[in-house]
């Protein structure tokens, strides 16, 4: 059964089909949300209070099969109302600990990968998240919503009420900073040459 | 210096975001730059890192707590509208036999008044009627008296 089917359903009176949504979709807005909040508990209020309200308003969502990104948008809004209100950061990427991702790194490594390569790309991502998460508010939410949630320069505008042009500074001097870290960290050698 | 202009398009570039002239023009100072060619790797990289540094999807279940809550404020929604509609039809009967009381009422004390006006103006037109009768009888008695006694000269 598809979206459309299934929000027809929940119109016509039958609420347990949007249980059936909400299973379908609720890890990926969950991710999409903590990775802008950084907050577990808030995260899942705010995942929470998000299907709410597209609960209420979903008699207005006029494509229906275009309800993840309509409960994504509201999600975001959420996050960045909240977000803006409280400033309850809490740097999850710190808090997950070297060790305990240790175990998980040797269990991924496979016979054909080359360890050497794997280990140095591992911690390079966890240095890229540390130093995203690091980024100034501004900057860090811009580029969350272009690399992790793909969405175009226009959207990201639409949706933080800014121009386009600031929009693509943002990006620009977010990327400019994470890569003068890296190269501080002495993780790109041929970055040096360019940045 | 001329490094400088490209590396800007660079980040547009990746994120598919140049224009046809703009793309061209980059392409070909790529192709003879070499630091701007490493540039461009650099930043493809970049943003593979920061998307695969990134969980798309957790496990997470908050499907029990929404519907939880969604049947909690649904149902005592529709129970606060119902004993909304039930006030409200408590209020609209009560207008209602208000209104029928008062009309009654007015309607009473209109016809009772009308009742003893026409009584009144009837007793009155009886009496005019009455007196007017006397007089014209009366007149027309002498009248008929005088014609006869003209004839009778």
């Amino acid at each position: 059964m598809n979206d459309s089917q299934l929000i027809d359903k929940v119109l016509a009176g039958d609420n347990n089909s949007f249980e059936l949504i909400i299973i379908k979709y609720q890890r990926k807005l969950y991710a999409t949300v903590l990775n802008i909040v950084k907050d577990a508990d808030f995260a899942q209020d705010i995942v929470q209070d998000a299907f709410m309200k597209a609960f209420e308003k979903l008699s207005s969502l006029r494509n229906r099969n275009q309800f993840y990104p309509w409960v994504k948008r509201i999600a975001i809004n959420c996050a960045l109302l909240s977000f803006e209100k409280n400033k309850r950061m809490v740097d999850v990427g710190n808090n997950s600990g070297d060790e305990e991702k240790g175990d998980d790194f040797f269990d991924r490594i496979t016979d054909y990968a080359n360890p050497e390569e794997d280990l140095l790309n591992d911690e390079l991502k966890k240095f890229v998240r540390r130093f995203v998460d690091s980024l100034p508010d501004k900057l860090r939410v811009v580029i969350i919503l272009r690399e992790v949630e793909e969405m175009s320069y226009e959207e990201i505008a639409e949706m933080l009420n800014i121009p386009v042009g600031t929009v693509r500074s943002r990006l620009f001097n977010a990327r400019q900073y994470i890569k003068q870290r890296l190269i501080n960290q002495g993780f790109v050698d041929g970055m040096s040459k360019v940045s | 210096m001329e490094c400088l202009k490209y590396r800007k398009l660079i980040t547009y570039y990746v994120d598919g975001e140049l224009c046809e002239v703009q793309e061209d023009a980059l392409l070909k100072h790529i192709a003879k730059c070499s630091n701007c060619k490493t540039a461009l790797k650099n930043e493809s990289a970049l943003k593979l890192y920061i998307k695969d540094s990134y969980e798309k999807s957790c496990d997470i279940d908050i499907s029990s707590q929404v519907m939880a809550k969604i049947r909690s404020e649904y149902t005592s929604e529709n129970l606060s509208e119902n004993k909304n509609n039930i006030k409200k039809l408590g209020l609209f009967s009560a207008a209602a036999i208000l209104m029928v009381f008062f009309s009654a009422v007015s309607l009473f004390h209109i016809t009772g008044n009308d009742f003893f006006v026409a009584k009144k103006e009837k007793d009155q037109l009886e009496h005019f009627v009455y007196e007017h009768m006397e007089e014209t009888s009366a007149d027309r008695e002498q009248a008929f008296e005088l014609t006869s006694v003209n004839f009778k000269k």
